[in-house]
């Protein structure tokens, strides 16, 4: 049995890009998303359910993106959120951002 | 997946938001429990138990309470601004859309914006008066605290008389009860200048005048109550408009000696504009007080004016002027009894009973065009349910048309309410033109901001009360089945034609009720035109003299120069009759009224006082005026002050029938005003300031030669027009004293007519309203009719295709009319007969149930009613039948 790897916490004010780039290939539930961003980052990011929706809630309050009731693969009824036209353009410049901000930190790291 | 978003979002109705948080929260709680759900069932298949599975979901998610909340909160926030921003456009839709939809049909918009402009503006006028002469009779902060202080002297017949100065003073030791207290009494001086003596108009006061009306001096300062009482009492305040006119507004003028009466004052302040308070005063001067005048209770000369303390309530100071009274009574005698009236009442006086009939015509006239309004809107909307089917079928929902209805009825309202302000304007500025006079005194009424919130108001609700039933009633109509009908025949229900037929009715009852009144006013002002006031007012002029009591220092001197003048007077050509008088009928001279005693005749125990006015004429007096002699002679120039027969007195059939029933009154002494004297002749009585009073007061008349005699009335009877009199009183007086001022000048038919201005106003207002109300209702009868006969031409196709000839339609659409407006009649004589009672008080000589006015109210309504029908029945009747039913 591997060992797990090992389960790194959240930096800080990462949470929205994560949420936002989860939702940039479409319409997407909660517990969607929450799989998404486990898959994706192979187990590494910890994300709590309950810190997750409230990100979701407070970009959907932020118009970042929208959100409308539905049915999900498994015939319940879920409710599914959308990257609005601002949540789109705030995703670029974030991911921008993020990247500007890691080829940064990775530049100094690398000196060690 | 597929979601399905409801079409909730998209048509909210305005009750939207309260029901709100309720949803949001059970989405958020089924968003969660779906989440717990979902990852469960992925442990289960993991390999977990089902309640493990539960458990360790639960456990993964964290902190569930909180997150509950903060996504609610989050949602919260969203939603109030989404849905303040949606609202807001919806309403700039709604908008948009009643202004496109007005401009489709502009004749509609037309008729309802003119309809509700006249009504509003009717309102907004008599609105204005009110709060003019009512609510603001003067320039001053919270007139309400102002009170009149008067009183009743029972015992000698006196009732509701001004103030003694020391009882004013004795009022404003009561701090208690006031902050201040002042008395006036309205005055007229001859100011001398440069230019020759004019008469000048103003006020003596005692206390604290202008504290009590808390105005602030223009320029300079202003006198307070001590310069009554120490001596300083020869300083004047000027009016703004006396400064503009004596001063030629050079603030110089403060420090300025002024001649009033011959008598040098100093000037110390000018007052701001906005006073103007005794109506026309231009110049106020303190009362000169020595002690003695503060022993002198009789002298029943001022109005006092008091401003209350705060938490003084009317029946608390109703109460402690008892007390005061009585300490009165206790210390000096005489029987007083005080009592205090609202200030804005007790100037207001006759007005208020008038401007508040009106009040209640103006209301009936917005009533009757709300209704018209109302129908209109109705009509309109029936012609539009297809449009409104259309747009339901769309997608807006009831909520949503009902607003738009609404709003629609709110622009009319707008734009009708700004215009009926304009409206109201002109009309408020006709009103005070046409009181030029200041009969009434209207000249200082303007629109302030409180007409502007009335008229706001009014509007507002005209709009709901002529659009929430159509709109209601449009609601209640079958949409979807409009639709597939095409709009054809479902709308014309019979509880819609009935909301129309009923306004109908009541739009007659109320313009009958209107016409009911105006006629009896009309009917007392004929009574009033004709009745007797006991002399002849036509052709005669009068104008006021004053002589300065410093150069005319003796009875004398005095009678010379009127004896010359009237000599004079008497030769010039179109001259019939010409004489004097001191307290001129319907003038700004005051006779006062002081007791009276027979000579040689102790008065009874339990007797009533006898009381009685005098007044100072000249032996052609009588003659001059049209007064007849009934018994006795008149004075003769010989009853001077050196006749052997001493004083002599004539007295009216009042004065003979009240104190000497059943005795002949010649050659008995009485003691008056004027002295003692023996009586010589008994003349009519006349009416003396309103020609609707009952004749109470008895007068006796001195003899001009006989007494003092400085303010004196020139009374000329001549056919020659009042410029041409005037000019020759004018010369006869400056060819003996070229500095007097001849002042007041008009013929005595304007002096009974002013007197009779209130009642004028009422009469035009009220006859002006009815007319206009007729109007509006027979426009709405014809509406009405015109629309049904419009919707019921197949029908009438059909009955004439039968057999019906044009001369039954007429007949069917003539009786439906003529229903209506006997409805309408009936209603409107039941509500005539009770609400003209409301107006007893103001009619003369006709009861508040007069028949002939009740006839002729009703045939005009029947009358007109009839035009209104005849046009509609007679285009029913010209309809072809082949025509009529081919459109079907």
């Amino acid at each position: 049995m591997a060992l797990p790897r090992p389960r790194l916490p959240l930096l800080q004010g990462s949470l929205d890009l994560l949420v936002l780039s989860s939702l940039s290939g479409g319409q997407s539930h909660g517990f969607a998303v929450a799989n998404f961003i486990r898959t994706r980052s192979g187990g590494t990011l910890q994300v709590e359910d309950a810190a997750l929706y409230q990100a979701l809630h407070r970009l959907e309050g932020r118009g970042l993106v929208s959100a409308e009731w539905g049915v999900s693969e498994n015939n319940r009824r879920a409710r599914f959120y959308e990257l609005t036209t601002a949540g789109r353009k705030r995703l670029g410049e974030e991911v921008t951002n993020w990247r500007l901000y890691a080829r940064a930190v990775s530049a100094v790291v690398q000196g060690v | 997946m597929t979601p399905t978003r409801s079409s909730r979002d998209r048509q909210r109705p305005f009750w939207y938001l309260r029901r709100r948080r309720a949803q949001l929260q059970a989405d958020v709680d089924e968003e969660l429990r779906v989440h717990l759900e979902m990852r469960t069932d992925e442990l289960v298949r993991q390999g977990m138990s089902r309640e493990a599975a539960a458990g360790e979901a639960r456990r993964q998610f964290g902190d569930l309470d909180y997150t509950r909340r903060y996504c609610l909160e989050q949602g919260t926030r969203k939603e109030t601004r989404m849905s303040r921003r949606l609202d807001f456009s919806e309403l700039h839709q709604d908008l948009r859309y009643s202004v496109r939809a007005f401009a489709r049909k502009p004749g509609f918009a037309l008729v309802a914006i003119l309809t509700l402009a006249l009504g509003i503006g009717a309102n907004t006028a008599i609105f204005s008066l009110i709060n003019g002469v009512l609510m603001r009779p003067v320039a001053t902060p919270n007139p309400e605290r102002l009170v009149v202080i008067r009183e009743d002297l029972p015992g000698l017949n006196l009732l509701d008389t001004p103030l003694s100065p020391p009882e004013i003073l004795d009022l404003s030791a009561r701090t208690d009860l006031f902050t201040n207290v002042t008395g006036y009494q309205p005055f007229a001086w001859n100011l001398s200048g440069s230019d020759g003596g004019v008469r000048v108009e103003g006020a003596v006061t005692v206390g604290d005048f202008f504290e009590v009306f808390a105005v602030r001096p223009y320029l300079g300062t202003l006198y307070t109550s001590e310069h009554s009482r120490n001596g300083q009492h020869q300083v004047v305040v000027f009016s703004y408009g006396a400064w503009q006119t004596y001063a030629g507004g050079d603030p110089r003028i403060i420090g300025q000696t002024v001649q009033l009466d011959g008598v040098p004052r100093v000037v110390v302040g000018v007052l701001p504009p906005s006073f103007q308070y005794p109506r026309n005063a231009q110049v106020y001067k303190p009362a000169n007080l020595p002690p003695q005048a503060l022993r002198m209770r009789g002298t029943l000369s001022m109005t006092a004016v008091a401003r209350l303390r705060d938490r003084v309530t009317l029946t608390q100071l109703a109460s402690q002027l008892g007390t005061e009274a009585t300490r009165w009574n206790e210390q000096y005698g005489g029987g007083k009894a005080l009592f205090a009236r609202p200030f804005a009442e007790y100037h207001a006086g006759r007005l208020r009973r008038v401007l508040f009939v009106l009040m209640g015509a103006v209301v009936m006239v917005l009533m009757i065009a709300c209704a018209n309004v109302g129908n209109l809107q109705l009509v309109r909307t029936v012609s539009r349910a297809r449009e409104l089917a259309v747009r339901s079928a769309l997608g807006a929902g009831k909520g949503r048309i009902l607003r738009q209805l609404l709003v629609e009825s709110g622009v009319l309202a707008l734009v009708g309410g700004g215009l009926g302000l304009s409206l109201g304007a002109l009309l408020l500025r006709a009103l005070v033109r046409w009181d030029a006079s200041q009969v009434i005194g209207v000249g200082a009424v303007r629109l302030d901001g409180r007409v502007l919130g009335f008229t706001a108001l009014v509007s507002i609700l005209a709009a709901l009360a002529f659009g929430t039933l159509p709109a209601l009633r449009a609601m209640r109509t079958d949409l979807q089945r409009t639709l597939r009908d095409e709009g054809r025949g479902t709308m014309g229900s019979i509880g819609r034609a009935r909301l129309l037929r009923g306004s109908v009715v009541v739009q007659i009852a109320l313009a009958l009720v209107l016409l009911t009144g105006a006629g009896l006013l009309i009917r007392s002002l004929d009574r009033l035109l004709d009745s007797d006031i006991g002399f002849v007012s036509a052709d005669l002029v009068a104008a006021q003299v004053a002589l300065p009591g410093v150069k005319y220092d003796s009875v004398s001197k005095q009678s010379a120069f009127y004896a010359t003048v009237l000599e004079r007077l008497r030769t010039m050509p179109g001259v019939t009759a010409a004489s004097i008088a001191w307290a001129l009928p319907f003038s700004t001279q005051t006779g006062d009224s002081n007791p009276l005693e027979i000579v040689g005749r102790a008065p009874r125990p339990g007797d009533p006082a006898m009381h009685a006015e005098y007044r100072v004429v000249d032996g052609d007096y009588f003659r001059t005026m049209g007064i007849p002699l009934l018994r006795g002679r008149t004075f003769e120039p010989s009853d001077d002050m050196t006749s052997a027969a001493g004083t002599v007195i004539v007295i009216d059939d009042l004065l003979a029938r009240q104190f000497f029933p059943g005795e002949d009154p010649i050659g008995r002494r009485i003691r008056h005003g004027r002295g003692e004297g023996t009586v010589i002749g008994v003349v009519g009585s006349i009416s003396q300031r309103q020609v609707d009073e009952p004749r109470q007061k008895a007068v006796s008349y001195y003899h001009f030669r006989q007494t003092r005699s400085v303010l004196m009335a020139i009374v000329v009877r001549s056919a020659r027009d009042l410029g041409a009199v005037a000019q020759m009183i004018r010369a006869s007086v400056h060819e003996s004293d070229p500095e007097l001022p001849v002042y007041d000048i008009a013929t005595m038919e304007k002096r009974v007519d002013s007197s009779l201005g209130d009642r004028r106003l009422a009469v035009a207002a009220l006859a002006g309203f009815a007319g206009l109300s007729v109007l509006l209702a027979v426009l709405g009868l014809y509406a009405v009719l015109s629309h049904t006969t419009e919707r019921r031409k197949p029908e009438m196709g059909v009955r004439m295709a039968v057999g019906a000839s044009p001369g039954q339609v007429l007949r069917l659409v003539m009786r439906d009319g003529l229903l209506l407006s006997s409805l309408g009649i009936l209603f409107g004589l039941a509500a005539a007969v009770i609400l003209t009672r409301l107006m007893e008080g103001m009619l003369f000589g006709v009861g508040a149930r007069d028949p002939l006015t009740l006839v002729v109210s009703t045939a005009l309504i029947a009358g007109v009613t009839v035009l209104g029908t005849t046009l509609p029945a007679w285009r029913a009747a010209r309809v072809n039948p082949l025509t009529a039913m081919r459109s079907e």
